[in-house]
């Protein structure tokens, strides 16, 4: 039932004090998985997704009814989730001290300490050789490969030109490639 | 379309059918207009391809193209049937969204007339200020006070002080003294002299 009302229909419920919740319950489920798992491929970890995703519809909740309809519903999702992920990740340097590098290679770390990785397998590497790339890029092809957004969208979500994300884009799979090659 | 007589002569020797009659007219029919429009009809379908992720990727990279894009990470069961916001959610009223542009711009204008002028009107005031005049208000003392004054607090003048010192000092001459004196009468010059005997006047 989530997936058939239309998100015009699902702001206009959530408008109403009467069916606000009942909107909201039908938002999450319509859109829980993507976030979720836009959210984990940059996290790795379950937990800390969990907690990101938590605090993504709780400012959903907060602003939605604000959500001036400019752009797709999902893209107004994904840039929050995106943000939210981001002051996770700044958090995260602020406790441990560290620098991004060591950072990254922590997710590494976890990607590894995972109870299923197999290093041997092209699906691990590949997630490897994504944590290897810069913040921003990494954001970038895990939204273009995995969600195969359009750049016009992902410039709303990431606020850079479209050709600068096709830029990126493509620098993120030629050093993919040449990590999955090279490992 | 024509052919070389290289190539004529050699179908001639293959078969001259074809070589001698030359048959080289295409019976094909083209469309109308197909070829001004190819270019322009291209374009789009070109952009539409490279839009396309995977044809994208495919160009790229055809490596990454061909993996499973099932990411590996495992989810607990049930977790998204069962996945619910476990902080509470605000109830309260949203709070009013005040824009960083206000729409009263002519509030903030007057107010700011206002303080303007009052703290002209302050520089004003401050740099002209005329406090009561002092001439005007000497016409208010009588002439009794204004000597029992004088000989109160022993104000004199001594001729030949600097004007340094804080008492006034005038030098007077007879000449000064007639000029000074010429357009008293007699009459109220009498008023003047006192009636004591033996004192001598000090000019002021």
């Amino acid at each position: 039932m989530a997936e058939q009302i239309t998100d015009s229909e699902l702001l206009a419920l959530f408008r109403e004090p009467a069916t606000k919740e009942k909107a909201f319950t039908i938002l999450v489920k319509k859109y829980q998985e993507r976030l979720y798992w836009h959210i984990r491929r940059m996290l790795v970890d379950h937990e800390d997704s969990n907690d990101v995703m938590q605090n993504v519809f709780i400012r959903v909740w907060n602003a939605l009814a604000n959500f001036r309809e400019d752009a797709q519903l999902y893209t107004w999702l994904y840039r929050i989730a995106t943000n939210e992920c981001l002051t996770f990740i700044e958090q995260q340097k602020k406790k441990a001290t560290v620098s991004m590098n060591d950072l990254e290679s922590g997710l590494s770390n976890k990607i590894r300490a995972d109870k299923d990785f197999d290093a041997n397998k092209l699906e691990w590497k590949l997630q490897l050789a994504i944590h290897q790339l810069p913040e921003k890029q990494r954001i970038v092809f895990t939204l273009r490969y995995y969600d195969e957004m359009p750049y016009e969208e992902m410039s709303q979500v990431l606020e850079t030109s479209a050709g600068a994300l096709k830029a990126s884009y493509h620098h993120a799979a030629k050093k993919i490639e040449d990590f999955i090659l090279n490992h | 379309m024509e052919r070389s007589k290289e190539i004529e002569a050699e179908l001639s020797g293959i078969a001259p059918a074809l070589g001698k009659n030359g048959i080289s007219v295409q019976p094909y029919q083209v469309p109308a207009g197909y070829f001004e429009h190819f270019a322009e009809n291209l374009l789009p379908k070109i952009k539409a391809e490279e839009e396309n992720p995977d044809t994208e990727l495919n160009i790229i990279s055809p490596l990454l193209a061909g993996l499973n894009r099932k990411t590996p990470y495992r989810v607990p069961d049930q977790y998204f049937n069962e996945f619910r916001i476990q902080k509470d959610l605000p109830v309260s009223p949203e709070a009013r969204i005040i824009p960083i542009h206000s729409g009263n711009r002519l509030m903030r204008y007057a107010a700011a007339a206002v303080i303007t002028g009052a703290i002209a009107t302050a520089a004003f005031f401050s740099f002209h200020t005329t406090g009561p005049d002092p001439l005007s208000a000497l016409t208010r003392v009588s002439d009794q006070e204004m000597a029992n004054y004088l000989e109160n607090h022993d104000v004199h003048w001594v001729p030949g002080t600097s004007a340094a010192t804080p008492t006034a000092s005038v030098n007077f001459d007879e000449n000064d003294i007639s000029d000074l004196l010429s357009n008293v009468s007699d009459t109220e010059l009498e008023q003047y002299l006192p009636d004591l005997p033996g004192q001598k006047r000090t000019t002021n």
